[in-house]
This record gives C-alpha cells, structure tokens and sequence, in this order.
C-alpha cells in the first residue's frame, strides 16, 4: 500500500466521523425504543422529542366503553381533517366491537418511537391507547398540494398534456399510469437527515441494466445531506463529474418521457416536492432529443431533429464564428457583404469580440429577466427589450446591425432546444468560445472544440460513455441518433445501456 | 480527487497562459483594413523602369443599403490611388504610406495589367502575389488595352463600385461560356506548364464604359499578340468545349445580309495521327439555335437546315484557319493545350521534341459539324 | 467520482484501433503531399503514395501480428520478455531498455516536428502576425490535457474526430475534380524502379505515425482485429492520400506543384462551392486540419508518455505531472530549426530513420519471439501470474 492509499484511507476516516458527529440532532437522534404501555407517558415523550413544537395536535379521548383512553396525534395542517374526525374519532367513540377496524385506507401498527416520530412528521395520524405498547398509524396525509398541470418548462405540440406535482406518491402513479407493467418496480428511500424526503427509484424490472440500477441506488444510498429541497440536490450528488458543463442526468416534467426511458432501460428518480424527476443514465443525444419525436411521423421528427441540431450549433458558434470571420478571416465573407458589414461596423467604438461579449451579456441579463418578471410581462419585456434596446444601440452606433442580427439567431437558437438544462450548458460555453475566437480567430474555435471534445470522450454518465453511441460507436444505435428511422424500424433497445431484454418491436409488421 | 485536482491545474494553467499572451496579434477589425478590389500594374510614363499601381478602394459609408450615413448619391462610392514604385510590392508599400490602414488584399477581384508591361514579362509582378497568402487565385487578370489605369478609373454607372461591374461582366460571361473563365490560378499553372501557355482576358475601358475584347496571347509570361472576340470564341470551343458567343455569318450572295446562329453546346474531339507524318485533327460538333435571318434565303426549303448548316460551317472553319494561322506562325504559341495533349498520349514523340519548336510546324486540322437544333419561334 | 466501474467498456475496438491508425497517419504531411508524391515519379506521383501505403501497411500488420503474441502488452512490456529469458531477466531488461527508449525518443521527435510544422502553416497562411510560439503552445496544451486521461479516451477522442478528419479532404478532393485537366496525370509508366523508390522514400514522412501502434494494440480488446485494423486505417488513409495527390496534380499540373509551399492548400484556393455563403475556404480548410494535426500529436505524445510511464513503472499521476514537465523540452526542440527547408531536412532524416528502424523492429521481435517460441510463452504466462 502506497504512501497515496494511506493518506486517502484516513481522509475518508476523518470524512466519516465528521459527518457522524453533525448529524447527531436529527432523526438519527430519536431513540429506536420501544413504545411504553402507559399513554401519558407515550405522549410526554413524543412531545418532548418534537421540542412541544405548537403545531402538534393532541386530542385525548377517554373510553370509559372501554374502560380504557386514547389519543389522537397529528401535526396542523399536514393531514386531512375530515378523515381523522369522521374515521378515528367516529370510530373510537362509537364502535364496541374490538375486532372491527376504523375505515381508513392504511392502517399500520408502530412499535418503537422512531417510527412514531418519523410517521408524524409524514403527516399520519397517530392512535395511541393506555395500556397497550403500540401505536395505530393511520395514512391521513393532506395537505394542500398542486393539481396535475401542464408541463411548464417542456411543452410539446404534440403528446400528452400532464405533468409532474410535487406529490411523490401523485408522481409515480402517472408514471405507473403509463407503465402497466409488473414488472416496474419502484424503490423508496428517504434521503436527507433533517427533511426526510421521500425518493422513488423507478425502473423496469428485466429491462434495466442491474449493474446501472446497483451503481444509482450505490450512489443514492451513500447520500448524507441535511436537506434535498429538489432533485438537483440528488442529481449534483450522484452525478459522475462536478466539474463537467455537461448535465450527466436528464431531468424532466413529463410522465411520458419518464415512461419512455424506463423502456429503453434506464433509471427514474422521482423526488417529493419537486416535480423534476431525473434520469440516468444520460448521453449526449438528450441535447437535441425530445419524447415529441417519437409521437411525429417520421419525416417531421427527422425535420424537427435536424433543426435542433442546427440550432445547437448556432447557439454555441455562432457569435465566435462571427468573431472570428470578421476579425480574422474578411477574405472569408463575400465581398459585397463584407463591404456593406464595415459600413454597419465604421461607428462601433469597440473591437468585435468586446461588441459580441457586450450583447451576449445583454440578452442574458434580458433573458434571466424575464423569467423573474411575472407571468404575462415577462415575454413582453422581452421582446420589447430585446427590440427597443436593439434598435436603439444600432442607431446610436454602439452596435453593429449584423451583431444584432447573430445575437437574436445564438439567443432563438438556445431556446430551441428541448431542455433548458442542456441549452444553458451550450449558452455557457459560448463565452469562452468568442474568447478564444477573439484570440486566435477560427483556429481558436477549433482548439476550444477540440477540448470539449476530449472532455465529452472522457465524461461518462453512470458508466455509460457521454457520447456513446457516436463513440464508442454502435451502427445499431445510430437509427436514433440524428435521425430517427421509422418506429417499425427501431426494433431494439438502444445497447449503449446494456439492456437485459434487448427486443422492443416484432420483426416484420406489416399493416 | 487527484484526478480532477490535475486536470483542474492544467486548464488552468492553460488559461492563464492564454490570458498572459496578452492574445489577438492577428485580430483586425473590418474598419481596420483597407480592402483594395482592384489592382492595375503599369510602366510610369517617362521613367520605363518604374511601375505605377493604381489600387480601387471603396469607401463603405457611401455604398448604400450599408446601414451607414444614408450613402449613395453624394459622390464616388470607391477611390482610387495611384502609387509609383520599383517593383510591384515597393508600389503598395507606397501606396500604404498613404492610407491609414492596413491595405488588405483578400477582396482583390481584378487585377488589371497594361498590355505595355504584358508585352514586357508577369514573371515580376506576380512573384510577390503568389508568396502572399491572402491574395486570391480565383481571381480575375486581364490585360487592358493602353493604361490599365484607364480600367480602374471607368465608372460606368450601373453598380456602385465599377469593380464589382467588371466583375459581374466577366462572371456572367463565363457562365454563360462566352467569356474564357480565366483566373490567376490558371495562369499561373499555364505559366509554369510546359504543354500549355497562358493567356488572358483582353479588356478595352474609357470613362464610362468597359468592354470585353478577346483574348491576350501569352509566350510564356509575354504577351504577343490579342485574339478578337470571334478567334477567342473558337478557342474556346476548340480547347474547352465552350460554346463561344452568338456567330454572325454573312449570307452568300446577299449583301449587307446576316444570319446569326447561337451554339448551346461544343464537343470537340482531338485526333492525332503520327504513322508517316504528324497531324492533329479537331473535330468540333456545334450545336445550337437559329435566331436571326435578316432576308430570306435563296434555297429550295427542302434543303434549308443543310444548306444553313453548311453557310455556318464554312464560317467557322475559315475563323478556326485563321486562329490557327495565327497561333502557330505569328504568335508561335500553343494556347490551344495541343501540347498537354501530346504529351499525355504520345510521350515518346513529346520526349524527343522540343514543342516550343514543333508546334508552329505542327499540321492541325480543324473541321466544325453544325447542328441547328430549333429556329425560334418562326418557322424558317 | 467511482473509476473503477464498468472496465469491461475500457478496451479498444477494431474500429476504435483503425481511426487511431489512420488520423494519426494524416496530419500535417496532408498540406505538402502532393509536392513530395510527385516529385520523383512526376505525373504517377499517386504510385508512390499507394506504394508507400502497402509497404507501411505491411509493418503495421507485422506489428499487429507481433502485439498479437502478447496480448495486453505494448513494446515497452514484452521487449524485456523477447530479450531476455527466464533466468536472466536483468538482461532482458539491460537489452531493451535502449531499443525502448530509441524508440520513445522517435515518437517525441515526431510529435515536436509535426508540431513545428503545424506552426509554420498556420503563422505563414492564416495568423500571420501570431508568434509561432503561440500556436505551437496551444496545440501542446491540449495534447498535455489528453494526457490527463485514460487511454480509452484516446481511441473515444479519434473515433469522434475521425469524420472531421476525413470528410473534409474527401469532399475537397471530389470538388476540385471539377477544375482538373485529366490529361495532367499521363503518362503514367515514365518511371524506373529507381524513381519509384526515391517517390516512397519522399512519402514516408506522410506515412509516419503509425509506430504509434506499438503501445495501443496493447489495448486492443480481446476480440479485435488488429491485423484488420492494421490494413483497414493504412487502407483509408491510403485512399485519401491517393485522392489528394490525384486531384493535387490534375489540378495543378506537375510543373507548379513543385512551386507550391502547400498544394492541397492551394487546391482549396482553386476550389469554389458553388451556393455556400462563404467565399475562400482556405481558412476553413486549415481550422479543420487543426483536428487531423491534433490527433497526430496528440497521440504519439501520449503514446510517447504512456510508454514512458511503463518502462518506468509508474502510475497514472505520473503520468499527468510528466505530460505537462516533458513539453517544456518538446517546445525547445520544435524551435530549433530555423525554417521550413531545415524542417524538412530534419523531418526527411527521421522519415528515413524511422522508416528502416521501425520497419526492421517488428521483423526483428517477431523473429526472436518464433524462434523462442513456446519457452517464451511460458514465461509471459508465470509473469500475468
């Protein structure tokens, strides 16, 4: 064992006890003991682990039926009421019969605090009696949650209209909606050691990669954080490399796609209270890929493919490209253009590269403003802006009219793009892109190509290659790859996820 | 960890190299250049040994739709500027003296050279154009008749930039097959080829007008003589089946009569015999529209296609005599590519000769085959 | 960050094997081939590209061949094992490390020539007032972060570029067809045995790189060919040379090729795309070419490195800090010849070198493993032990 693998071994040592220490107040904390048969005790302790929190309601009803009492724990707000009084309370003070249960949907039995604790905090009802050393825990979780809404961020022409809630158990069952498969298994784990937040692992049992399954419950698992307010947390924890631009798991809003990448033999995260839900493995295709394209005919979604493409690349070159020509390569621009080009440029006061970075920075800031601005302006503003400002920078002879012109082709050419994540990686990279443009004019953009290339070949999404199936290659991959051939025609599973059962369509089909 | 550590500090590393570079030695901005679209090499009258550039230059502000100051009407759209110097190079670096940018030559569509320093030698002049890398090979010489100033100095009114004019001339010409697509590239190829001489555009200008007049023989790099429009145009069937402009042939018997015929396609084939004496033998087939008779013809109407067929094809073989005259015994210079002909398919009579010498005793025969296709919209 | 998940996607394909071969074969020679193809066979001056390419092809296979006798092993392992014998491994050791490092030294020259010369191109034809230094820092610079990596993103990083490589001279070669004089390239039998040899020795320069070879078959996985890639990337790049001298002298004729710096430069010049909105795509050309020289230096530096970290037994750190170190030496090198015509001198003198030294190593190894034959594989067997 080398100097290196000792110094490493004791990092993680100092690593591991450091987190053992911090978490010491959460639910970790709360005693693993047994419930005590005396209820006034029970309640004493409960309340005492919550710190008296107010919000905890407490009703105790004697039965003198019985000869016994009970009470009713929940906290405010987090559960459905009508349940509890017309259910519990009903049927405690009314029903003789012991072996008669209380109509509520689940009803499970608590034995150790812990789980007593955490059920409460879940939004259950707890059922406590004197005299017996268990608790009811009775399913009443309501708070007041968003109803299925269309997509947001990633609307289609055409497909389905639902989205995502930020109700897990709401989640899964659109997702279960689609998939009336036994063979979909979902996996709960509750990450975060102070917000306790529910993750489903989605995936298609016989389909899935078990290595890729194993890796992403590995990486979910050895999770220790104090709070997953979203799936990005999960996402930047899991991911392959921090330091990549690229996003290495699809996030989306859209059941369907969910539902169409457990076909092809990936991994769904869904996350309570957020309704992004991740993908993994993740290639470079999801750039320029949306589920649309599969619901198309086959010459419109080879069409609409082919332009996302185009305006990918429009929106990480072009304004570099533009650098580069007109400050390093005229001979390149015909000549008539390029007379009429140092006319428009003949009052700009800066060199193109300070004129391009100037504008590029301006539709960011327009482009970040307007999804801050509320609902109905923010388009407006947008637009107005992006005009008003354009128009005027021209006439006062602070711009180029063709600088206008590539700015509004990169910024429509981002947008493009199915996924916001993937275009604001592409609208990153531009900037260091016009720099060395500004540098070295079109070997400077090459040079920067190159490099993210060897990034790209390098990165790997849960032992996936991040460029598979362009490299390493798989002729059989490529029928969904720039273009899409017929439905009929895909009859495996893409192989880059090494699917277990590789056939998707019968051979032969002939209407 | 020490994985992403390295890497980190190679990139950045990079960056900071990058950013200690202090970088853009090359950047220029669009304003920063002078774009010179136009070239023209003369002698200095008076002093022979001196050359005198003229360079056209466009002043982008007033070309319109530039987006500029409104542009257009008030005065010229380009200037030009007339430098001395020894050579070539120590002209424009005279000319650069004067101009506060950098003169670029990427854009140069026309470079103009007078038929006096033609007649002299290229070999000096375009020596310091080749080595420059941003000088293009697609574009266009000509050898201009008198001053090549005079080329640079025409404004003919119809386009803003009289270069741009003359390059749309000489563009639509060669699509249209009746101006010889010839580029600096090809001449200097032609100029260095052993089988082959060069040539180039001849161009005739005034104040207001340019035009195409044929074609300038080259020997070598010395111009020796000019071809009229009728000579280019057989040339150019004969070497690069190019069909050549409209031909105007005098009716037989008829004075002051014409018929004009406009060939649509060339194909001419090369045959040379070398059993018991050398001899090449083109056979150009012409084919095209009848498109003017001003009077009717004498002949029976049976006959008609034939007999017009016959009236062209004596026309173009006498013309095709006559280049060829021309060619071997006065300008003793094969532009025709009969030598890259003959070397490619009789390298060993090309081996033991020296084409210079042979080709002005070179028998070649030229026969035409006309082939009227249609007559317009009236019947003949 | 789990490296050490899924290895089995860590060996090279046969694909993966042959865009190695051949983008590390085109590189900077592309630009002055026409000019040297045709210098000595004039107007066939393509025959002496084909014929460079079947004798290369002939090593490649002998080395693939030669790889094959142990596989997972490149030079640097199995030189001290043909060398030396059971008893006597010192020897072997002793033997071969001189041979090794001849060899690691050839590589590093090769990528500081190679590097030189893409300076030169890119400061005579496009950035003209860029320090030379510049460039050549750039390109070395990516080729250090390369080597950050494992090897499996070299055959990843040529498979994607690869295209890039490729295309763009095919393409070039079929446009400029439509400017060529057919009768440029006959006759074609003017040529002695003499003039075809001094046409092979011109092109081995564009055909070197393929030494390369010697450490990646190591990587090469269980079921690719190497052979096949062998005679499949030489084949390639074999054909896209042959497309370039052809269109370079029917463009050109042989007379002012042999004027021109960069022929295929020039033939892009010659070249116009009817309908495309840019004019001169010279620049164009030579942004795209920066890839195919990428990938030359890029990979016989990292073959050069890995080699090194193998006859030293280190790991992949040191490789990382010595890939970054070692290029200050390699910038020095590639500054000192003083022009073009010394460059080409140096380059003709490692073209020759390396083409009878490294034509006659894998005859060599070859020879000694047959003739020790089982012993030796005995011995490779107790080492995996």
């Amino acid at each position: 064992m080398s100097y290196l693998d000792q110094w490493k071994q004791k990092k993680n040592a100092k690593r591991q006890k450091f987190y053992t220490n911090h978490f010491h107040q959460t639910m970790e904390s709360v005693p693993d003991s047994p419930l005590s048969t005396n209820l006034s005790e029970n309640l004493d302790t409960i309340s005492h682990q919550l710190g008296s929190t107010d919000d905890l309601v407490v009703r105790t009803l004697p039965l003198p039926e019985r000869g016994t009492s009970a009470a009713v724990l929940h906290l405010n707000g987090m559960v459905e009421k009508e349940a509890i009084s017309e259910f519990i309370v009903k049927y405690l003070t009314t029903t003789i019969n012991e072996s008669e249960q209380p109509a509520i949907h689940e009803l499970e039995m608590s034995r150790t605090l812990r789980q007593v604790i955490r059920s409460i905090l879940s939004g259950n009802t707890i059922l406590l009696v004197d005299g017996k050393a268990e608790a009811y825990v009775a399913s009443t979780p309501g708070w007041e949650r968003r109803g299925v809404e269309e997509p947001r961020v990633e609307s289609v022409v055409r497909g389905p209209r639902d989205g995502f809630t930020e109700t897990l158990s709401v989640n899964t069952a659109l997702v279960r909606f689609r998939l009336r498969d036994p063979n979909l298994r979902v996996r709960h784990l509750l990450i975060g050691e102070r917000t306790q937040t529910g993750v489903n692992v989605l995936y298609l049992d016989g389909v899935v990669d078990p290595e890729i399954l194993n890796e992403v419950m590995r990486r979910l698992q050895a999770i220790r954080i104090d709070g997953v307010l979203e799936s990005g947390y999960l996402e930047q924890f899991i991911e392959d490399n921090h330091w990549s631009p690229f996003p290495q798991l699809q996030n989306t809003e859209r059941p369907d796609k969910v539902a169409a990448n457990l076909l092809e033999g990936k991994v769904a995260i869904l996350v309570e209270g957020t309704p992004f839900a991740l993908i993994a493995p993740a290639v470079f295709a999801q750039f320029y890929q949306s589920p649309e394209d599969y619901y198309e005919r086959f010459y419109i979604s080879v069409f609409i493919r082919l332009i996302r493409l185009i305006s990918m690349f429009i929106s990480l070159l072009l304004p570099s490209l533009y650098i580069a020509f007109s400050s390093f390569h005229p001979e390149m621009i015909p000549s008539r253009l390029v007379i009429a080009m140092t006319a428009g440029r003949s009052t700009v006061p800066f060199p193109s590269i300070v004129e391009a970075l100037i504008m590029e920075v301006a539709i960011e800031i327009l482009r970040e403003a307007s999804v801050r601005l509320p609902g109905p302006i923010g388009p407006t503003i947008g637009i107005v802006g992006a005009l008003v400002v354009g128009e005027a920078a021209v006439t006062a002879g602070l711009v180029s009219p063709v600088m206008v012109i590539i700015v509004s082709l990169t910024t429509i050419g981002s947008f493009a793009s199915p996924s916001y994540s993937t275009a604001i990686s592409l609208r990153m990279l531009r900037f260091p892109m016009m720099l060395m443009a500004g540098i070295f004019g079109l070997y400077g953009i090459m040079l920067f190509l190159i490099l993210i290339l060897i990034h790209l070949a390098a990165l790997k999404s849960f032992g996936v290659p991040y460029m598979s199936p362009i490299s390493p290659i798989k002729i059989r991959d490529m029928r969904d790859l720039f273009v899409r051939l017929p439905l009929v025609k895909m009859r495996n599973r893409p192989s880059i996820y090494d699917p277990s059962d590789k056939t998707r369509i019968e051979g032969g089909q002939r209407p | 960890m020490t994985r992403g550590w390295c890497k980190k500090a190679v990139l950045l590393f990079m960056i900071v190299c990058l950013a200690m570079m202090t970088g853009c030695w090359d950047r220029r901005e669009l304003e920063e250049r002078t774009f010179v679209l136009a070239v023209g090499i003369d002698r200095l009258e008076g002093k022979k040994e001196m050359y005198k550039i003229t360079a056209q230059i466009p002043i982008p502000i007033k070309i319109a739709g530039s987006g500029g100051q409104g542009g257009g009407s008030s005065g010229d759209a380009v200037r030009v500027m007339t430098t001395t110097g020894r050579t070539v190079l120590d002209a424009m670096n005279n000319l650069q003296k004067r101009l506060n940018q950098r003169v670029f030559l990427g854009h140069t569509r026309i470079l103009a050279i007078s038929e006096e320093v033609a007649r002299r030698g290229t070999k000096p002049l375009f020596d310091a154009y080749r080595r420059d890398p941003t000088m293009r090979r697609l574009l266009w010489p000509v050898v201009v008749k008198g001053e090549a100033q005079t080329l640079l100095m025409t404004n003919p009114k119809l386009a803003q930039i009289p270069v741009v004019y003359i390059m749309d001339l000489i563009e639509s010409g060669a699509k249209s097959g009746s101006i010889p697509d010839q580029t600096l590239g090809d001449f200097y190829i032609q100029t260095s080829s052993k089988g082959i001489q060069p040539f180039m555009n001849y161009v005739e200008a005034s104040r207001v007008d340019v035009s195409w007049k044929g074609i300038a023989v080259f020997r070598e790099d010395r111009m020796v003589g000019a071809l009229d429009d009728k000579l280019s145009w057989v040339l150019m069937q004969l070497r690069d089946n190019q069909r050549g402009g409209d031909i105007v042939v005098p009716l037989p018997g008829k004075k002051g009569e014409y018929l004009t015929f406009r060939p649509h396609f060339a194909e001419t084939q090369i045959e040379v015999k070398h059993n018991g004496g050398h001899m090449a033998h083109y056979t150009c087939v012409l084919q095209g529209d009848l498109i003017e008779i001003t009077t009717e013809p004498d002949f029976m109407e049976k006959q008609n296609v034939e007999a017009y067929q016959k009236i062209i094809r004596q026309e173009m073989e006498k013309r095709a005599q006559k280049l060829i005259g021309k060619l071997q015994k006065e300008y003793r210079s094969d532009i025709l590519k009969l030598g890259l002909w003959e070397k490619a398919n009789h390298w060993d009579y090309w081996r033991k000769h020296d084409w210079q010498q042979v080709f002005s005793d070179f028998p070649i025969r030229v026969t035409y085959d006309i082939r009227i296709r249609r007559f317009g919209m009236e019947v003949p | 960050m789990n490296k050490g998940f899924r290895p089995s996607g860590n060996a090279y394909s046969t694909w993966q094997l042959t865009t190695i071969i051949t983008s590390t074969l085109i590189g900077v020679g592309v630009l002055t081939l026409p000019r040297s193809a045709s210098i000595a066979l004039g107007e066939a001056g393509w025959i002496s590209t084909i014929a460079g390419g079947l004798i290369s092809m002939g090593s490649c296979w002998l080395m693939a061949r030669l790889s094959r006798l142990f596989p997972g092993r490149s030079l640097v392992e199995y030189s001290p094992l043909v060398l030396g014998s059971s008893s006597l491994k010192w020897l072997g050791k002793v033997i071969s490390f001189p041979l090794v490092l001849c060899y690691l030294a050839y590589l590093y020259i090769i990528a500081a020539f190679a590097s030189r010369l893409f300076g030169e191109v890119v400061v005579t034809a496009v950035l003209m007032e860029t320090p030379l230094e510049a460039t050549i820092i750039a390109m070395f610079l990516l080729a250090a972060v390369l080597c950050q990596h494992d090897p499996q993103v070299v055959a990843r990083i040529n498979e994607l570029l690869f295209p890039l490589i490729i295309l763009p001279l095919l393409l070039l070669a079929v446009a400029s067809f439509q400017k060529a004089e057919w009768n440029n390239l006959l006759p074609i039998f003017t040529f002695s045995w003499k003039d075809l040899f001094n046409g092979v020795m011109e092109t081995t320069f564009s055909f070197e790189g393929y030494e390369v070879m010697f450490i990646f078959f190591a990587f090469a996985q269980g079921g690719a060919g190497k052979g096949t890639a062998s005679v499949a990337g030489l084949g390639i790049a074999m054909l896209v040379y042959t497309l370039i001298v052809i269109a370079g002298i029917a463009v050109f004729d042989i007379d002012e090729l042999q004027l021109l710096m960069w022929p295929t430069l020039e033939l892009v010049k010659t070249t116009q795309v009817p309908g495309l909105i840019l004019e001169r795509l010279e620049s164009a050309f030579l942004a795209v070419w920066v890839v195919a020289v990428f990938t030359t230096i890029g990979n016989v530096y990292y073959a050069f490195i890995y080699g090194l970290r193998q006859l030293l037994g280190k790991g992949i750190v040191f490789q990382r800090i010595s890939s970054v170190l070692l290029l200050i030496p390699l910038f020095w090198l590639a500054l000192q010849p003083q022009n073009l015509l010394e460059l080409s001198r140096f380059n003709s003198i490692i073209g020759y070198a390396g083409a009878v030294f490294f034509g006659f190593y894998p005859i060599f190894y070859l020879f000694l493993s047959l003739l020790r034959g089982r012993k030796l594989h005995r011995q490779a067997g107790e080492q995996d032990d």
